[in-house]
């Protein structure tokens, strides 16, 4: 080989003396910079290592791209949903001002809104009515509305047609599920209380009515001419009365001042207005769509979990080269640059990918969102949403891998020597990072002020914002520490009982440092806890309501019945039939305190509300009595008639015994003697606590709040509800009979409610369903992350067992055992966590009897402990055995 | 901006380094310890030891009596408890990681027994490593070296495609690349064949000859050190001859 010396001059760097604040300012900031935005042989070197080793990419990718996408598609729908309450907000709402009440309008309040011309003014009655035809009756949300209607937005018809000409005295107009329901189409004629109707088109959309999952009956829209035909408004307390009005600014302001005025007579009526009147999207938009994405911001958090194990595990792989890379002479700064760079570029990768998918979601998603969503809502992704997915994207990256490169610290590239000393000297560190606590804290505290930054901008303020973050932290906490708890039982297990040298091992493993078995843990009991928690609620729903319907439980109902109807109704329906008077009234007072300041507990009613009054001399049959002044008596007189405590009531009316409910006197804060003042339609009357009731179960049966003695109330303006058990089948049949005869009374079949309800609650379901499936998905990567992240331990140790006889099979057997163990003692902990939170929930929100669905948890348990046992035999096929014979041949 | 790190106190200015104008490299007083579970270990006793410009210096001894661990402090790779290295009158020890690093790549260049070539790039890439980390690239450099020690047929090859005398080539091609000062080698030859070996160290000397680099090599093998300009022996931490 022939060499010749290479002259000096030409790139010999600068011979002069280096000093440690000269380097740190110049290479390593540069290195730091170029490594970035720079392609050098160190990057190139570390990126090929990672798509080359590709499990650790495609995990990265996998976990990010998941979770970016989900909050993507989420994000987009709640942005379109905001840009959909905004541009229609109006017509949402119905106008700019909005009266509505119970009741038929004061002639004030109409003289006043008559200063508006009419064009700006939509007077608009709603109620529940039966539509007949000669072969079928079905219960409809009849709406009748002024010529002006609709204010804002448009009414669509099917032909095209203006509303306007297809509304006439007798001409309606109906939803199609009016027409699929009675099987008519249009031009066929239609029966509504006492008057008769063509249907002359089909409403496609309802302005105001966006969703109609919630509501019970498709829509029939009539005239308010057309309304007197029916006979159904004047005897009827039922009515939802509305005036919708329309105007410049000013006038609206003139107008609300006004109204406001006039309507401190009126309590009942309430005013609103387009800007802070709650509509059903906005509800959603609040509600449905805020928990979900919570669920999607844990998923997230998981995620950065698991990319933390797959970056972690990568860099402790990447160790020698790292530490090659020093030994060479290239800064830490310039090093970190590289993976800084490749995880980065990886990242928005994954944020791409993530657009992508979610378009794909979003397509996918439309008809699992239709209980939401306003079929006419354009669902595209959001240019806004798609910066804040990419800047998450890069802001989680960029702390995961600042977490994730910690083993960079103590690489010394002495370790490439032979016998080196590879302790860790903390002479390179900084003056911060020789405090693990100040080195630690450090990172926390951006972590959890990125995340309180996050959690603000997502909720909209910073107290939920904060309770959020508290409550997240508390409940990880509380998991953490159970699963450390659970570990350490074990490990203590493992030495005092007789556990073979197997599960010794295993429980030992578990232990392992870098192993996350507690961060697995929690994730997976995390997750299978909301998954049993939502499969209990939907199951005790369906049990309740549709499976386990009580034999003899009313399946029809009937409303408005009138007291001289009760033998003709009784001859109708051929059964048992029961009637419970109904007598509208609101609180004026409990014990004193004014309804409007009774301040009830989370999950009660609002006592403002108008509640419905009864009158009987027996206890139901579904309830019984807890507490009474006498024994197993609803009533007692009440000696003391003091008017001291009522000096509003007139003096010839006496104070009467009442029987409460023990969920309305939790809500009034009231117990027993206690006094509450009601107010039926201008009259008030005083009951006072004689008896306290509770029900047996919670079902479909009918109860009242508050029960008095017939003479009492019977002579007061009532309505009566009736209710019957019949054979199922022969419920359409009595309803058409019912609807000839009574054309004023609705009967509504208790089954077809269920079964709408059930359907609602499994859309809804299916919704958290999917989502939380994620989290479980999230966790499982989690799990494969920590695999990964100690996969040379365990390997080193498996040639070890090797070495010393261990058969291949034993390996298998030891990773089962060790994923085994922890994914059954999680699972069973989130099921005993998720069935008590369920029965809370189910119990005391839903009113309903728990009922746990064993089918179900152990298929969902079978089928995750088998997940669990596949991932660990592919663990060791594809990672620990792989070569284990050549890890043992060079141990020797 | 004032470093924070906590450096050993500075030892007496060192005379020798002063009287000899070619002293390369100089460790005074070195002391390095480690904790093996509750056991402290002195592995390298009050050692003072020095290499000149251009020098040839092997150092022997048993497994276990320090050499590794010296050659570790001398070449900076790691800190000694007590004492100093300086190298070509700069005081190494009070320099923190990152200021060493740069001295690494601009002063010095490695050879390790276990070859250690990045395994994701090729043989060009790898030679060319130490003058990319440097901003100096200089292809025409890097093709000279491959054609020095014969890799030119290999210059795209990884190293998992090499065999173990042409990893140790390209090894000794990039420990050379960047014209460094002084060459350190831990046991050069200790994975190669006897004929690989020969080979080897026969190139990494020319070069080193040509290049006017001094070299530092720890090693066993007395042919190699009966090359050498002068011979260090270590037993139990301590220079027993040199």
């Amino acid at each position: 080989m022939k060499y010749e010396p290479h002259d000096k001059s030409i790139d010999k760097n600068i011979d002069e003396p280096i000093d440690n604040n000269m380097a740190r300012e110049t290479d390593y900031t540069s290195g730091m910079l170029s490594q970035l935005f720079g392609r050098t042989l160190g990057t190139q070197s570390l990126s090929r290592a990672w798509w080359r080793r590709w499990v650790y990419p495609v995990l990265f990718l996998l976990t990010l791209t998941l979770s970016l996408a989900t909050y993507l598609t989420l994000d987009s729908i709640q942005q379109s949903v905001d840009r959909y309450i905004e541009d229609n907000q109006r017509a949402l709402v119905g106008g700019d001002l909005v009266l509505s009440s119970n009741q038929d309008w004061p002639a004030d309040v109409l003289q006043q809104v008559h200063t508006l011309k009419d064009t700006q003014i939509v007077y608009d009655y709603q109620f529940s009515a039966m539509v007949v035809t000669a072969k079928q009756t079905l219960l409809a949300q009849v709406k009748g509305v002024s010529p002006a209607y609709p204010l804002y937005g448009e009414a669509v018809l099917a032909s095209g047609k203006p509303l306007s000409q297809q509304l006439t005295n007798d001409k309606v107009v109906v939803a199609p599920e009016v027409l699929n329901g009675l099987d008519v189409k249009v031009g066929e004629r239609i029966t509504i209380g006492d008057g008769q109707f063509t249907i002359s088109d089909v409403l496609t959309k309802e302005p105001d009515r966006p969703l109609t999952a919630f509501g019970f009956g498709g829509r029939v829209l009539m005239s308010q001419e057309a309304l007197a035909a029916t006979n159904l408004i004047g005897q009827r307390s039922r009515v939802s009365y509305r005036i919708e009005l329309a105007g410049s600014p000013e006038i609206m302001s003139t107008q609300r001042e006004q109204l406001t005025q006039i309507l401190t007579n009126y309590p009942d009526i309430k005013l609103s207005d387009a800007e802070t009147a709650d509509t059903a999207v906005s509800r959603i938009s609040d509600n449905v769509l805020m928990f979900l994405k919570l669920l999607v911001i844990a998923v997230l958090l998981l995620s950065a979990v698991a990319m933390y194990g797959v970056i972690s595990a990568f860099v402790t792989k990447q160790q020698a080269s790292n530490a090659i890379r020093m030994a060479l002479g290239e800064p830490l700064g310039a090093i970190k640059g590289s993976y800084y760079r490749l995880f980065i570029s990886t990242a928005i990768l994954a944020g791409v990918a993530a657009a992508l998918l979610s378009m794909v979601f979003l397509q996918l998603s439309r008809p699992y969102l239709t209980a939401i969503l306003p079929t006419d809502i354009g669902l595209t992704i959001n240019p806004v949403s798609v910066i804040k997915t990419m800047v998450l994207a890069l802001v989680l990256t960029l702390l995961i891998t600042q977490r994730g490169l910690q083993p960079l610290r103590i690489t010394k590239p002495a370790a490439l020597l032979n016998q080196s000393n590879q302790q860790q000297d903390r002479r390179g560190q900084l003056w911060y990072q020789r405090i693990p606590l100040l080195r630690y804290g450090l990172w926390y505290g951006l972590v959890l002020i990125g995340l309180f930054g996050f959690f603000t901008y997502e909720v909209g303020t910073w107290q939920l914002a904060a309770q959020l973050l508290l409550g997240l932290t508390v409940f990880v906490a509380i998991f953490w520490a159970l699963a450390r708890g659970w570990l350490w039982v074990l490990a203590r297990i493992a030495t005092v009982a007789k556990i073979g040298w197997m599960g010794r091992i295993a429980i030992h493993n578990l232990s392992r440092k870098g192993n996350q078995s507690a961060l697995f843990f929690v994730t997976l009991s995390l997750s299978v806890a909301v998954l049993t928690l939502i499969s209990i609620i939907n199951h005790s729903i369906n049990e309740q309501f549709i499976n386990a319907y009580p034999e003899d439980a009313p399946n029809i109902f009937l409303l408005d019945v009138q007291s001289n109807q009760h033998d003709d109704i009784n001859t109708v329906i051929g059964a048992p039939v029961s009637y419970y008077p109904v007598i509208r009234a609101r609180i004026v007072t409990a014990n004193n305190v004014a309804a409007k300041d009774i301040q009830p507990a989370e999950g009660f009613d609002d006592p403002t509300r108008v509640f419905n009054l009864s009158y009987a001399d027996t206890v139901m049959e579904t309830e019984f009595i807890t507490d009474a002044i006498q024994k197993n008596k609803l009533y007692a007189p009440i000696t003391n008639q003091s008017s001291q405590n009522q000096p509003n009531l007139p003096s010839d009316q006496k104070i009467a015994p009442m029987s409460i409910l023990d969920t309305a006197a939790d809500m009034l804060n009231v117990g027993m003697g206690d006094q509450v003042r009601f107010n039926i339609q201008g009259i008030e009357i005083v009951g006072q606590i004689t008896s306290i009731r509770t029900r047996y179960e919670k079902g479909p049966s009918p109860y009242f709040y508050f029960l008095f003695e017939p003479s009492v109330l019977s002579a007061a303006p009532q309505i009566q509800f009736a209710t019957a058990h019949v054979p199922a089948e022969s419920i359409p049949q009595l309803q058409g009979n019912l609807v000839k005869r009574f054309p004023a009374v609705t009967t509504i079949d208790g089954n077809v409610i269920a079964k709408q309800v059930q359907d609602l609650v499994s859309q809804m379901s299916r919704l958290v369903y999917i989502f939380t499936l994620l989290a479980l998905l999230t966790g499982i990567m989690v799990l494969i992350s920590s695999l990964l992240s100690t996969s040379q331990d365990r390997m080193t140790e498996s040639a070890s067992f090797r070495l010393l006889g261990m058969q291949k099979r034993d390996l298998y057997v030891l990773n089962m055992l060790e994923l085994g163990l922890l994914g059954i003692s999680a699972a069973g902990f989130a099921v005993v966590v998720a069935s008590v939170g369920a029965w809370v929930a189910i119990t005391y929100w839903f009113d309903l009897q728990f009922s746990m669905p064993w089918f179900n948890v152990l298929v969902g348990g079978v089928t995750l402990i088998a997940l669990l046992l596949i991932i660990a035999i592919v663990y060791v096929r594809l990672v620990i055995g792989r070569g284990i014979m050549e890890r043992v041949r060079a141990m020797l | 901006m004032t470093s924070l790190i906590d450096t050993p106190a500075r030892p007496k200015q060192n005379v020798l380094a002063d009287t000899l104008p070619d002293v390369l490299l100089m460790g005074t007083q070195l002391t390095k310890t480690v904790q093996v579970g509750e056991q402290t270990l002195s592995i390298i006793k009050d050692v003072t030891i020095h290499v000149n410009a251009g020098e040839f210096v092997v150092i022997m001894g048993k497994s276990g009596s320090g050499k590794s661990t010296l050659l570790g402090l001398l070449a900076a790779l790691d800190y000694p408890d007590s004492g100093s290295v300086e190298l070509s009158g700069q005081m190494l020890s009070n320099l923190d990681e990152e200021a060493l690093a740069v001295i690494r790549q601009r002063d010095m260049g490695f050879v390790f027994q276990s070859f250690h070539l990045l395994p994701t790039l090729t043989v060009a890439e790898n030679i060319a490593f130490p003058l990319d980390i440097a901003r100096r690239p200089n292809k025409a450099r890097v093709d000279e070296l491959i054609e020095a020690v014969g890799l030119g047929h290999r210059r795209n090859s990884l190293p998992n495609q090499l065999s173990g005398g042409e990893q140790q080539r390209t090894a000794v091609a990039r420990a050379l690349v960047a014209q460094p000062k002084i060459v350190f080698a831990d046991e050069p030859t200790g994975n190669l064949d006897e004929q690989n070996a020969t080979q080897v160290m026969q190139l990494l000397l020319d070069l080193r000859q040509q290049e006017g680099s001094a070299l530092v090599v720890v090693t066993h093998d007395a042919a190699l050190a009966a090359m050498a300009d002068r011979v260090i022996t270590m037993h139990d931490g301590r220079v027993i001859t040199s």
